[in-house]
């Protein structure tokens, strides 16, 4: 058996027959270089892990989801506009909305919805900086509650459902709306 | 909860997002070796598994599949490049070698940082073994399965990478014999 046949069956993880296991006892370079090999894969194993910095599960889930926002983006579809398309981007308003303005939803009435307001905050329309201002917003203006309806912001970019949504009556929905607007000045 | 997540389900994503996060950010850096780009390269390999959800067989090899999607999409991605950059080392090669570069006490971390260098410098698919051999602790045939490659191609890929890094590090023991 040749030397570098013999290190190449060392390396595959070969067991040491017996024709290897007789070249090794004659072979001092053989040895040697097992040995340098052994000792070359125990100090990279030894080489510490690196750590991601501090923050890093948030940032990273917000990428993937940014990513996965960025996929869906080009494929949505024109058709979803009405009624679904429409109640998904109202509810981006109306998510945001609510956390400051819950007493408002005890209101009732039957206004036509407010059309303009949800053309110009599309989910289509939002980078994921938008959507993360959101979630603080919200997380800001309703600590008990923001996780939910940050969580129901992401949700809805993403192609999720907005159960909820569909409880709020025109009016509320309005109101909810006006007092977004006002708010984002 | 990959379909779950799939749709966009918060929580869902969120339990996928934290379960593969460290384990496959660490992968990204072995390869990479650069925080940045292992952000992006785990990320892009948690998308790519959520869009490709009918290549995955099955919850326990949810992981060595993420691993094979990072290990494609890095070598896919970087390929080329590594491939020009090691093409300009190899020109650098030909110059008169350096003089050894194992120096006895030499500090730890210069040592460390020396073995990054060099583990950075194979070729990608050297690389991408290298990283599941040895930090993955995978029979070849996992290797094998994971790069999509034939079990012969993984064990070469293997073997040049240690003997590269071997040259590169100047380890001891010379490659190769007399007969």
């Amino acid at each position: 058996m040749r030397c570098e046949q013999v290190q190449r069956a060392l390396r595959s993880d070969e067991a040491l027959s017996g024709e290897l296991a007789e070249h090794l006892a004659g072979c001092e370079s053989c040895r040697a270089s097992w040995a340098a090999d052994e000792a070359l894969v125990a100090e990279l194993r030894e080489l510490p892990n690196a750590e991601p910095p501090s923050g890093h599960p948030r940032s990273f889930r917000r990428g993937v989801e940014a990513r996965l926002r960025a996929e869906t983006r080009p494929a949505a579809p024109s058709r979803n506009v009405a009624p679904v398309g429409l109640a998904a981007a109202a509810a981006l308003l109306v998510l945001l909305g609510a956390v400051a303005l819950l007493p408002l939803s005890e209101g009732t009435g039957a206004g036509a919805p407010p059309e303009a307001p949800m053309a110009l905050l599309s989910p289509e329309d939002l980078t994921p900086g938008d959507l993360i201002r959101l979630e603080e917003a919200a997380l800001t203006l309703a600590p008990a509650s923001g996780e939910e309806i940050g969580a129901q912001v992401w949700a809805t970019a993403l192609g999720g459902e907005t159960e909820w949504i569909g409880e709020l009556s025109d009016e509320e929905q309005r109101a909810l709306l006006e007092a977004l607007d006002e708010d984002l000045g | 909860m990959l379909e779950r997540a799939r749709r966009g389900e918060r929580r869902a994503l969120d339990e996928l997002v934290e379960a593969h996060r460290l384990p496959l950010w660490r992968f990204a850096m072995r390869l990479t070796g650069n925080g940045a780009e292992a952000d992006d390269l785990a990320q892009d390999t948690l998308v790519r598994a959520l869009r490709a959800l009918e290549g995955f067989r099955g919850e326990a090899a949810l992981r060595t599949w993420l691993l094979r999607i990072a290990s494609n999409l890095w070598i896919e991605r970087v390929g080329k490049a590594e491939r020009r950059r090691r093409d300009d080392r190899e020109v650098e090669e030909v110059a008169p070698p350096d003089p050894p570069r194992l120096v006895e006490g030499l500090l730890a971390r210069e040592r460390q940082d020396e073995l990054r260098r060099a583990v950075a410098g194979l070729p990608p698919r050297q690389r991408a073994t290298l990283v599941l051999k040895v930090y993955h602790e995978m029979t070849f045939e996992q290797v094998a399965a994971t790069l999509g490659c034939p079990v012969g191609t993984a064990k070469a890929n293997y073997h040049h990478a240690l003997s590269r890094l071997r040259r590169e590090l100047g380890a001891i023991g010379a490659s190769g014999g007399a007969t």
